[in-house]
């Protein structure tokens, strides 16, 4: 428990209105997006590194657990405070420090949301492609904490492709500032990317110096209809030895088809196995002759329909299938949680089968999506966190799937992270040797355990 | 505790997150107690007795509650499917009760009590904005005490300077309409009340100025504010049946428009943008009538702001937040402006008095330095501008 000293301190660090204790503030801090839940003792809401480092430097000389939190949306668990202590809300740490046409880079600060991140360097001609589904809503330091990922993943990566440099705030107060302003960078250790999905365990991301790409000319979109699931797998493969390499390549299985369209009725066929969403993007001229090669191609590979978007409302159209999935999933079970086990593109469609199996065998109703051009797949499974014996058959079913994953090569996560939801079962994927290493980074960066606690690995 | 209904639709939250970018007051305050999925879960938390409800009642809490503006933007992007604004309303209802209002809240309410609007002002200066010619007939008891169509001005139209007033007794009189109005005898309509969860008030206030209506033996009840609009129709047949088609003056312009009754003659060299005000808009898909009003007015360049209809951003007046605080009101309402920035409007208009005071207000709320040449409408305004 925080002592009343304590209380006062932290809160002449920041300053009235931006130290929480009240029971609202307390409750409103107790959740993300995943199912568990705990309580912080305070809530502290900084606005420059400074006053991180100042309130750090308290929590490591009173040994205080601090948390550090986004907008909320992990979904494993990532942002909840399961040993009490400060939540450090980095939401109103949200300026574009600099956006730098000439070097292609941008230096923002935690809280900037993704979406207008991505709004502002459109202006400037510029591309920043990491596009998680949360990303409206999440903030880049979670983004970096988390490494996310999203769709454009199979061409242009994920959150650390663009990472170049980082202000972080150490468990002791200290400040540590890694990377550069530089594409190359080899100097020491890289310090940089450490901090990227180490789920703020390590350090407090503070600043962050991104990489920017010229921002592509031209976007096409295909939809492309499936009887049978394994087509869509081979043209996933096939697409790539043609030398074309999407921007996305979505998945929806047949649960998820018929889900939809029992809620949005946009014509989605029934029957299929698979719908694959394919998306272009490059220079306008030579997009359609592409877009063409790839529609021939699925109808050799025995595609049902293929349905070209060559405008922005045609586009548009095509991803509402996507688009719709969570608004369809959330209106059939109270509870839908994202699975985001990932296995080599090769074993797609094997893995498709094995979640049918095990969804069948615990008798669980779980839709599936996947990034089908990175292998990372989504079962969301639909049930009630209320129904206790269905809880339990819900856990197996997610154990069983991470475990087949890794063993056809897998691993346990692609974009959502390990948090509490994995962490029971990261030792499966890491093996001794990986988590005893990985106890010496913690200890190293955090040897009071401090930071975000019990979160990817358990210290004691 | 909250109904069993409210406590069912509560749990059905996944804590997704997707309704925070919708909520006007989250983005401005930036601290999950006032997003939709923080008050769900406070409410989930506070009223089903996990909590002894002393306890939850604090000035926080109810900080949380009176901070939302009741736009329902979030009900749009919520895929629960979950009705926040029917869950705070609940809740708004209960701390009232327990006496846990803000006291700016309270003020608002004293006012509306003792002086029947909501701005304390004289019984008289209801009718200070009315034109001359207008007084002159009311005066020489020209007016006549039952008509067709009562006229129902609203608070904010009546004790600020809207243009609304006039404008509209420009439009009626072109249009030779046969009206009636109440006018020093108008009173609030009780919508604050509601908002505040103040229920036996509202039926109180509700009821007597039913039976003076009635009294007009008119048919229909013409208004140019949003949020009377919406007190009419949607809370006032909870109660009892008025027993006058509603309507507000986005749809009697239109009316008049189609039947040639007035003609919009003068030219509008200029950018316009509407905003749908959450009363009209989310509320009863109100959405062409204006758009088509607008576009009717010669040479008028119309376009749209990004978040438009459904998903429309709030300019944070709603809700009672404008007398809880008005700061944090006329912020969210420069969050809007930008919006019709963005799209290089000139003008942005509403249908809705208390949109057209707070977006003004969120002009000036724009630092100096940035803030845009932009003016901000009510559409009785501009159509009055558009005829001879």
């Amino acid at each position: 428990m925080l002592s009343k000293v304590i209380k006062d301190e932290l809160n002449t660090l920041v300053g009235e209105g931006r130290y929480l204790d009240n029971r609202g503030a307390l409750v409103s801090y107790s959740y993300d997006a995943f199912m568990a839940e705990g309580e912080p003792e305070a809530v502290l809401v900084p606005t420059t590194t400074e006053e991180v480092s100042r309130i750090m430097a308290v929590a490591s000389r009173e040994g205080i657990p601090v948390t550090a939190r986004g907008n909320g949306t992990n979904l494993t668990g990532g942002s909840v405070p399961t040993r009490g202590g400060i939540v450090m809300v980095f939401s109103r740490m949200n300026k574009i420090l600099k956006i730098d046409k000439e070097n292609r880079i941008a230096v923002v600060q935690p809280g900037v949301i993704n979406t207008e991140f991505q709004k502002e360097v459109t202006r400037h001609g510029l591309f920043y492609p990491p596009d998680p589904a949360s990303m409206d809503i999440s903030t880049l330091g979670g983004n970096v904490a988390e490494n996310a990922g999203g769709p454009r993943a199979v061409k242009y990566g994920v959150t650390k492709d663009y990472l170049l440099g980082l202000v972080v705030v150490l468990a002791s107060g200290e400040i540590l500032r890694t990377g550069g302003k530089t594409m190359k960078n080899v100097t020491g250790y890289n310090l940089t990317q450490l901090f990227c999905g180490s789920e703020g365990t390590l350090g407090l991301i503070t600043e962050i110096t991104l990489k920017l790409l010229p921002l592509p000319e031209a976007i096409r979109t295909l939809q492309v209809a499936y009887k049978d699931l394994n087509d869509a797998s081979k043209t996933v493969l096939k697409i790539t030895e043609h030398g074309i390499l999407p921007v996305a390549l979505e998945v929806l299985d047949n649960v998820f088809i018929n889900i939809i369209e029992d809620y949005a009725n946009i014509g989605l066929p029934r029957e299929a196995e698979a719908l694959l969403l394919i998306e272009i993007d490059g220079p306008e001229a030579g997009l359609d002759e592409q877009i063409d090669r790839i529609g021939k191609l699925c109808n050799e590979l025995g595609a049902l329909e293929v349905k070209v978007a060559r405008s922005v409302e045609e586009n548009d159209e095509i991803w509402q299938a996507r688009r719709s999935a969570y608004g369809a999933e959330a209106r059939l079970r109270p509870t839908a949680i994202a699975e985001d086990c990932t296995v080599p593109v090769g074993q797609l469609a094997h893995m498709f089968r094995e979640v049918a199996e095990i969804a069948k065998k615990y008798n669980l109703l779980i839709p599936v999506l996947a990034h089908a051009g990175d292998g990372n797949l989504h079962p969301q499974i639909l049930t009630d966190i209320r129904d206790r014996e269905e809880m339990k058959r819900v856990e197996k079913a997610i154990d069983e799937i991470s475990f087949k994953a890794v063993e056809l090569g897998g691993t346990l996560t692609g974009e959502h992270g390990i948090g509490i939801a994995k962490r029971e079962i990261l030792p499966f994927e890491l093996g001794q040797v990986a988590i005893d290493i990985t106890k010496k980074i913690k200890r190293a960066f955090d040897p009071l355990n401090i930071l975000n606690p019990d979160k990817i690995v358990k210290m004691n | 505790m909250v109904s069993q209904e409210m406590n069912d639709m509560a749990s059905r939250c996944i804590k997704c997150a997707l309704c925070l970018p919708t909520c006007p007051s989250y983005q401005k305050i930036l601290l999950e107690w006032a997003s939709p999925r923080g008050r769900i879960q406070l409410a989930k938390h506070f009223m089903d007795g996990k909590e002894d409800e002393t306890d939850g009642f604090t000035k926080e809490l109810a900080e949380s509650f009176y901070t939302c503006t009741a736009c329902n933007a979030c009900t749009y992007a919520c895929p629960s499917q979950i009705r926040a604004e029917e869950i705070i309303q609940e809740v708004r209802g209960k701390l009232f009760a327990f006496g846990a209002a803000p006291e700016p809240v309270m003020a608002l309410r004293e006012s509306i009590l003792t002086a029947d609007n909501v701005y304390a002002g004289k019984r008289e200066d209801r009718i200070a904005i009315y034109p001359s010619s207008i007084k002159k007939r009311m005066k020489a008891g020209e007016l006549k005490g039952r008509a067709q169509t009562v006229l129902f001005m609203g608070c904010v139209s009546s004790y600020l300077d809207m243009k609304i007033v006039p404008g509209l007794f420009k439009i009626l009189d072109a249009a030779g309409v046969d009206y009636t109005l109440l006018g020093e005898e108008e009173v609030c309509c009780g919508y604050p009340l509601y908002l505040m969860g103040d229920e036996e008030r509202f039926k109180q206030n509700a009821k007597s100025l039913m039976d003076r209506l009635k009294k007009t033996g008119a048919k229909e009840l013409l208004t140019p504010c949003a949020g009377c609009y919406k007190t009419f129709r949607k809370y006032y047949p909870e109660l009892e049946d008025l027993g006058v088609e509603v309507l507000h003056s986005v749809h009697y312009i239109q009316r008049l428009i189609e039947q040639r009754r007035i003609e919009l003659t003068i030219n509008l060299e200029k950018t316009v943008t509407y905003h749908d005000p959450c009363d009209l808009g989310r509320t009863f898909e109100i959405f062409d009538e204006p758009r088509e009003i607008l576009k009717a007015i010669p040479n008028i360049d119309f376009v749209e702001m990004n978040r438009n209809r459904l998903m429309a951003r709030c300019c944070g007046g709603g809700g009672n937040v404008m007398a809880l605080d008005p700061g944090l009101a006329a912020d969210m309402a420069a969050v809007r402006v930008k919006d019709a920035v963005e799209v290089d409007a000139e003008i942005i208009v509403s249908g809705c008095s208390t949109c057209k005071d707070n977006l003004r207000k969120g002009v000036k709320a724009i630092h100096k330095d940035e803030r845009p040449k932009i003016k901000v409408m009510d559409i009785t305004e501009i159509v009055a501008n558009a005829i001879e």
